[in-house]
């Protein structure tokens, strides 16, 4: 079957798989790289789960073994879109899901804003609406029970197959909202893709390891995600205060559950085993400036990570609250996200209807923090230090969603003398290809994936931020201030084995400010350690 | 027969304000969203709306007064009502049959706007030359141009592989819809009503509720498509074209921060209450049945205590 | 029976423990238990173990601190740790990027635990 000739109705055929990225397909990089062949999915994961959109599967969809069970997860994914559309079930959202489904003019303007389907050669099923087209068509005929709905709004023939599809799908999509930006209407497919999995997750109980079970429930258990409990994140970072102020020559000391500190600091915790640099980071330059501040110990208070906003409006509003009430307890002026995109979208912007009264403790980005501090005077910097080429990652989550575009760079021009932007910046960066819960997911092929796909993009506008500076004799250095983002661009450097040929290295924005910091050793960041 | 046309558009306009006031009530009434902004928004002040920026941008940004610029936003209101920016931004091939077609419609609303006060002043007895003059110069244009942009849309939609997929009959029938209303309404003008004197006197007509005068079949063949087409569009999702002003107002730039707000604390209230009916085990499975009530429980700790 | 070995088991969770325990025990190794950090390591150096298995979440004493305390220990640096823990490959990256651990756990063992692999790793180190 041809890629480019997919219909929506091929969504519900009894096909082995739906469709596939091959690498001749590949829309090309531009340093000729050449592509590593994919993993298949192992075959004990294609047993049991209904791997049958493409050569991924990343929901993992419990394949149904008899009549009844097909019969079971249409009925009950046509019970989940129900409450999708009532106001109470989902009062979050319904506005922005009914204009979506009413007003689309199908135009497909939104269809060049996206990477993923640039970047797979625009194959048909990650145009921005297909899956919000099959979506469509469903809600139309079986929920809201349109009259002439197949001559109105196309046919859609409704198996079990079409929704392991339409599940496995709003997997192939970054959420990173560039398609809705592109609107002309102002609808919104990457909405569609994350009620779609809402709809798994809050109805069906189906949602990626990573997320749920991994993700938000751990956190919910332990304290965090990375399932570090209280004890173990204090210990790390003690021993990470220790052996940092050792390596800088500068003493500090990373303050916890201080009562009535001015800022609650949370970190992504899995920043603390990943990249202890950025921690360090934090409390070297927090200290420097003379801030009063902490971080918590109390559940989630520790780790800023929400996952909820990635799948599941539950498990969101649970952690918010968690996070709000750990700054209450400690009685704090404000929470200051550090650098983690989705932590910043979901407790500055959308916990902001959501908290109710008495928790709403002020919540604000590190990035306006930051350059206050490094305009303010009270750090004495030496910018050449950072004399190699920079270029600036922006996270959806912090610039698109959020309007925090210049903070970041009045640092970068302030503290870095060869700074340069990718192309485009700003509210209309490219997503890293992480976005949505993918960076942390590296089961089966899901990493090739990445690699292949979803950052596709961000890695050819990373390169060509470079062009002037090729080779592994420039050390350069990517800043992507934000956990979920780096994880996807280290896997995209290792990926591409782009520390070797490149001396292509990355990190957030507070490792090059105490990098720059003349109070600190020379050679905080290094290309040595990866 | 010229007293069902009458009829007919009577109940087309009383269809049509009824219709798209129950799309417009239904949105007002639909319970308050989460922010769910998209930048560039275009009201913020301080010069930050043309990088995209925020007042997220400034340290302690709730102490801060919140600079906005309305007319920004009217400019980019401007770009995008009359020049369809987004469509020339983003999907140029489409832009050159888009434009026309929109630009094509807003001369035929302007052609009836001035038809109306033309009516109301020929009715008070005022010649209003200059009226008319622009309803002969706005009406034969926008329908040409209509015709022409839904012409070159229906061709993409029949021959573009990639629209071809998400077109549905209704997009085909709509587009043929405005084409055949809009050509009607040209050999109308061409061959019954060159200046428009009998689309006033109709309107005229149906303001003072004279309802009779006009036997020409082709002119009241015209009036019952135009009535048909107008009476459908807030069925459909040309809806968009005031569905519009909510998607961007209220959706994309609606960043108002809930700052100690009477107003939003009490929907904030309201929403917390609702109740809560998802089936799934970690929602269902601890006999929580309001949203508060979930979501200020975490089913891990409980767990944990029970163990 | 003076020359079975015998590995400790440092791990809060009782289910683990046991679950971890009858596992080494049949293969023959005698079992000691710690169900903190604290105990684990003063049992440590009572008993000088053959082998220690270490979780790292666990109330009061972090593994991760524990861990340090068996490696900065004369008595008991010598002694093979196998960390065992959910919280994924992380952990060995942190403990090498930090200057302050002075050596690395000589085994390391995701949750859910593959029962094989731990048996071969533990019969390789002693």
């Amino acid at each position: 079957m041809s890629k480019k000739s997919l219909t929506i109705n091929d969504v519900s055929k009894a096909s082995p798989i739906l469709t596939k990225v091959d690498n001749e397909d590949l829309m090309p990089l531009p340093w000729n790289i050449k592509e590593k062949e994919s993993k298949d999915i192992a075959e004990g994961i294609q047993n049991d789960y209904a791997c049958i959109l493409d050569d991924v599967s990343v929901l993992n969809i419990p394949k149904p073994k008899t009549k009844e069970e097909e019969q079971e997860l249409v009925d009950k994914f046509i019970s989940g879109m129900k409450k999708s559309f009532s106001r109470t079930d989902n009062w979050t959202f319904l506005t922005m899901l009914e204009t979506t489904m009413e007003n689309c003019a199908k135009c497909n303007t939104c269809s060049d804003a996206c990477h993923l389907y640039e970047a797979s050669g625009q194959n048909e099923m990650y145009r921005p609406n297909y899956r919000t087209e099959i979506f469509r068509r469903i809600y139309k005929k079986y929920v809201k029970k349109e009259p002439f709905s197949d001559l109105r709004n196309g046919k859609v023939d409704l198996n079990w197959r079409t929704i392991a599809r339409l599940g496995e799908m709003s997997y192939r999509c970054n959420i990173c909202r560039r398609c809705a930006q592109a609107c002309p209407i102002g609808a919104d497919n990457a909405l569609v893709a994350r009620e779609i999995r809402k709809i798994f997750s809050q109805e069906m109980g189906i949602a990626p390891p990573e997320l749920h079970k991994g993700g938000s429930v751990n956190q919910m258990r332990t304290g965090s995600s990375t399932q570090m409990n209280a004890m173990v994140a204090k210990d790390n970072v003690e021993f990470i205060d220790e052996d940092f102020a050792e390596e800088t020559g500068y003493e500090f000391h990373t303050p916890w559950d201080v009562e009535g500190a001015d800022i609650l600091l949370i970190h992504n915790a899995g920043e603390i085993m990943a990249w202890p640099d950025n921690i360090a980071a934090f409390s070297i330059i927090f200290e420097a400036a003379g801030l009063s501040w902490t971080l918590s110990s109390e559940v989630a208070g520790y780790d800023s990570i929400n996952y909820g906003v990635f799948y599941d409006d539950v498990q969101y509003a649970r952690t918010a609250i968690l996070h709000a009430q750990a700054a209450k307890k400690l009685g704090v002026k404000k929470i200051v996200l550090a650098e983690c995109g989705h932590a910043h979208k979901a407790l500055t912007v959308i916990a902001d209807r959501v908290l109710p009264e008495g928790l709403q403790i002020p919540r604000e980005s590190c990035f306006p923090l930051l350059r206050d501090i490094v305009k303010s005077g009270k750090i004495k910097f030496d910018p050449s230090r950072n004399n190699f080429p920079v270029t600036l990652h922006d996270p959806c989550n912090v610039t698109r969603l959020m309007g925090i575009i210049k903070p970041q760079r009045e640092i970068m021009k302030e503290l870095c003398p060869q700074f340069r932007e990718m192309v485009p910046n700003g509210p209309h960066n490219y997503c890293c290809g992480g976005g949505s819960g993918f960076a942390i997911m590296h089961r089966n092929n899901i990493g090739d994936w990445r690699n292949k796909v979803t950052g596709r993009k961000k890695i050819s506008q990373i390169l060509n931020a470079f062009s002037d500076s090729r080779g592994p004799e420039i050390e350069k250095y990517v800043c992507a201030p934000c956990s979920n983002c780096k994880g996807q661009i280290r896997d995209l450097i290792e990926g591409y084995e782009l520390l070797d040929k490149e001396q292509l290295t990355y990190g957030g924005i507070v490792e090059l400010i105490v990098n720059a910091m003349v109070d600190v050793n020379p050679g905080f960041i290094n290309w040595e350690e990866f | 027969m010229s007293l069902f046309v009458y009829l007919i558009t009577y109940a087309g306009i009383v269809i049509f304000c009824a219709a798209v006031l129950k799309r417009i009530i239904s949105y007002i009434n639909n319970p308050m969203h989460v922010r769910w902004e998209l930048y560039p928004v275009p009201h913020e002040g301080g010069g930050k709306a043309e990088y995209g920026g925020s007042y997220l941008e400034e340290v302690d940004w709730w102490k801060k007064p919140r600079e906005t610029s309305k007319i920004n936003e009217l400019k980019v209101m401007a770009a995008e009502i009359l020049g369809l920016k987004a469509v020339y931004e983003y999907n140029r091939p489409l832009w050159f049959v888009t434009y026309p077609f929109h630009i094509g419609l807003y001369f035929t609303v302007m052609f009836l706007v001035f038809l109306f006060i033309g009516s109301i002043a020929g009715l008070m007895g005022i010649e209003a030359l200059t009226i008319m003059a622009i309803v002969k110069f706005t009406g034969p244009l926008g329908f040409i141009l209509t015709i022409c942009g839904a012409a070159g849309l229906l061709y993409k939609r029949l021959t573009d592989e990639n629209l071809k997929i998400y077109s549905s009959i209704e997009h085909y029938f709509n587009l043929i819809l405005f084409i055949v209303t809009m050509g009607v309404a040209v050999l109308t003008w061409l061959f019954v009503d060159p200046d428009f004197v009998m689309a006033k006197t109709f309107i005229a007509g149906l303001i003072s509720f004279k309802l009779t005068g006009i036997s020409n079949p082709l002119f009241l063949i015209q009036i019952f498509l135009i009535v048909a087409t107008i009476t459908y569009i807030p069925f459909t999702h040309m809806s968009h074209f005031f569905m519009k002003y909510f998607l961007y107002h209220d959706i994309r730039w609606d960043d108002k921060p809930n700052i100690d707000s009477p107003e939003t604390n009490a929907k904030i209230n309201v929403v917390l209450n609702y109740p809560i009916t998802w089936s799934a085990e970690h929602i269902a499975g601890h006999g929580k049945k309001t949203w508060a009530e979930v979501a200020t429980f975490n089913p891990e700790a409980q767990t944990e205590k029970e163990q | 029976m003076n020359d079975k070995k015998r590995v400790l088991v440092v791990e809060d969770e009782v289910d683990v423990r046991t679950y971890i325990s009858t596992l080494f025990q049949d293969q023959g190794y005698g079992i000691l238990t710690a169900e903190n950090g604290k105990e684990g390591f003063e049992l440590a150096i009572k008993e000088k173990p053959d082998l220690i298995t270490l979780d790292i979440a666990m109330p009061s004493q972090s593994g991760m601190r524990t861990f340090r305390m068996f490696k900065d220990s004369e008595e008991l640096k010598s002694i093979p740790v196998i960390i065992i823990t959910g919280m994924g490959e992380d952990v060995s990256s942190f403990i090498k990027r930090l200057k302050g651990f002075s050596s690395q756990p000589e085994g390391f063992m995701g949750k859910p635990i593959d029962e094989e692999k731990l048996i071969k790793m533990v019969s390789d180190l002693i």
